[in-house]
């Protein structure tokens, strides 16, 4: 489960609010994505979830456990995919994969038959021994996401997770995504294509400047806008927030 | 504790990973082999030679060979300890420069053991450095002149573990600060080519001038480079006393063997007073603690600044 309380956030050297006053509840067993245009505020939202920024008010749960009063506890609940990798090229994907399962504490057994599992839908099998230096812009995603789900997170947050994957392996993440959630996890995740918010998301949140304009099911988000599409409501939305 | 010890073998890992870093750290005791190679060591056994001459001795070549072995030695591992650990603590700063260390706090990690790894592994991989050139060290001494008794050897570990605490508390706290590639660059030179120095392991302090003698005595390096040169030199001093007291008076003798180790820094002199060793061993320990104290300082400010 999680859980954003009247968050919002204000940088030090700013007069507005990043994030104003966002509520947001994920039930297990949902995915939801986050929406909005450029600078509405959704890296900074993340930030916070994953306990990098703390919020300037309100707090955030993440399975029961505030982050901000018990962040390692809530941190281990975590699994997390961001769009720029700081990947460290000197180790190979099984020295990355298994530094994250040491530090998450992933026993041998489990370790191995996860990594099977996500080696073989991602095609990297061949490639898991060799330096990540060597991997190309979408091998170096698939290792993130073996990466953050060898622990198999209850919350998995995902930021522009299809940027530079061929189309097969955006497939296969879709796949990951619906299995995630369909284990009883939250999948939460941010993006700009939204034919892939369109087809995954059991729920959005439209966010612009800041605020949670629009929040709930499709249906629900089309039935106050005449709108074909998820494209026609966001720009119908974020047009009218202007 | 797990989290803490999958940190610190990640980072020696990267550490010894990283051919740049290790090379770099591997710079100035290369620095010190050739200049030594190349004319140093022939530089001190003529000055040593020509001291001996005025006093009308001679010694054994072996006995020779084994003072400025163990000069060679005693800078070699003075230099190492330090310089190694500036760079094996740079991973610190590449993290930085990276984002890593961001990535990593967004796992289950306390800043606290995020900073104590780096401390650990920096310290660490140092000690395995200077350890097998400690050995390395040992066995060209054995080959030409092993003057070190029992009681020496185990002081110069002590050395080298405690010039390893300070280099990597001293590099901790100047590395706390750097967040750039550039940073790493310059601070990586300029510690790789001035330390050797102002620590008195290129040449001896009793060749600077007085004012800049004066003031490389405020810095605590310069004494775990006399310690480590009395514990590398006092066998060779013993022998070399048994030696020429046989035929020759004492008292010049004992002169002789003061003005040499004058030369060669085993004598200190903090303006005019002469430091012990064991005064020595206190302001390297204190110093060692001074630096642990403010890297912990400032690591406790930066969490309550985040």
């Amino acid at each position: 489960m999680l859980k954003l309380c009247s968050v919002s956030k204000k940088y030090a050297k700013s007069d507005t609010y990043a994030v104003n006053d966002v509520n947001i509840h994920v039930k297990g067993g949902e995915i939801y994505g986050f929406i909005g245009p450029n600078g509405a505020g959704k890296t900074t939202t993340i930030k916070m979830i994953i306990g990098v920024l703390s919020p300037t008010e309100g707090s955030i749960e993440i399975n029961g456990t505030d982050i901000a009063k018990n962040g390692n506890k809530a941190k281990k609940n975590i699994g997390y995919v961001s769009d720029s990798h700081v990947m460290y090229d000197m180790l190979t994907g099984k020295e990355y994969v298994n530094f994250l399962a040491d530090v998450y504490g992933v026993s041998a057994e489990d370790r191995q038959k996860r990594c099977e599992k996500l080696l073989e839908m991602f095609g990297m099998k061949d490639a898991f021994n060799s330096q990540i230096s060597t991997y190309s812009h979408g091998m170096k995603q698939k290792i993130n996401v073996i990466g953050a789900l060898i622990h198999e997170p209850p919350v998995w947050i995902l930021d522009e997770p299809m940027t530079g994957l061929d189309p097969q392996s955006a497939h296969a993440l879709k796949t990951l995504m619906k299995e995630h959630r369909d284990k009883g996890n939250v999948v939460f995740f941010s993006t700009h294509v939204l034919e892939v918010a369109e087809k995954l998301c059991d729920r959005v949140g439209i966010i612009s400047d800041g605020k949670l304009i629009k929040e709930g099911t499709l249906e629900e988000i089309a039935g106050s806008e005449k709108a074909s599409s998820l494209e026609d409501l966001f720009l119908a939305l974020t047009k009218k927030e202007k | 504790m797990k989290t803490f010890l999958v940190m610190l073998k990640r980072n020696i890992k990267m550490f010894f990973k990283d051919k740049g870093l290790f090379f770099t750290s591997m710079i100035t005791p290369l620095i010190l082999l050739v200049l030594y190679a190349t004319f140093l060591s022939n530089v001190y056994k003529d000055s040593f030679m020509g001291v001996l001459d005025g006093f009308g001795v001679k010694v054994e070549e072996s006995l020779m060979n084994g003072l400025v072995g163990g000069q060679l030695f005693s800078s070699l591992l003075a230099v190492s300890c330090v310089t190694v650990s500036f760079c094996s603590n740079m991973l610190m700063v590449q993290d930085k420069v990276t984002g890593a260390r961001k990535d990593f706090l967004m796992g289950p990690l306390k800043k606290s053991t995020l900073a104590l790894s780096y401390y650990t592994a920096s310290a660490f991989s140092t000690l395995i450095i200077c350890v097998l050139a400690m050995i390395a060290c040992f066995v060209y001494i054995g080959i030409v002149g092993w003057y070190i008794t029992v009681a020496d050897v185990f002081l110069i570990m002590l050395d080298v573990f405690l010039l390893v605490m300070f280099g990597t508390a001293l590099s901790s706290v100047i590395n706390f600060f750097l967040s750039s590639q550039g940073h790493i660059s310059a601070v990586g030179s300029i510690v790789s080519s001035c330390y050797g120095f102002i620590c008195g392991a290129y040449m001896p302090l009793a060749s600077f001038g007085d004012w800049l003698r004066n003031i490389v005595m405020f810095l605590p390096g310069t004494y775990g480079t006399s310690m480590l040169r009395n514990h590398t030199l006092n066998g060779v001093f013993e022998e070399m006393t048994s030696q020429l007291t046989k035929t020759h008076p004492e008292p010049m003798v004992d002169a002789l063997i003061e003005g040499l180790r004058d030369s060669i820094d085993c004598n200190l002199y903090f303006f005019d007073t002469q430091v012990e060793i064991g005064t020595m061993y206190l302001i390297v320990s204190l110093s060692i603690l001074a630096l642990v104290a403010i890297y912990v300082i400032l690591n406790v400010l930066r969490k309550k600044k985040d």
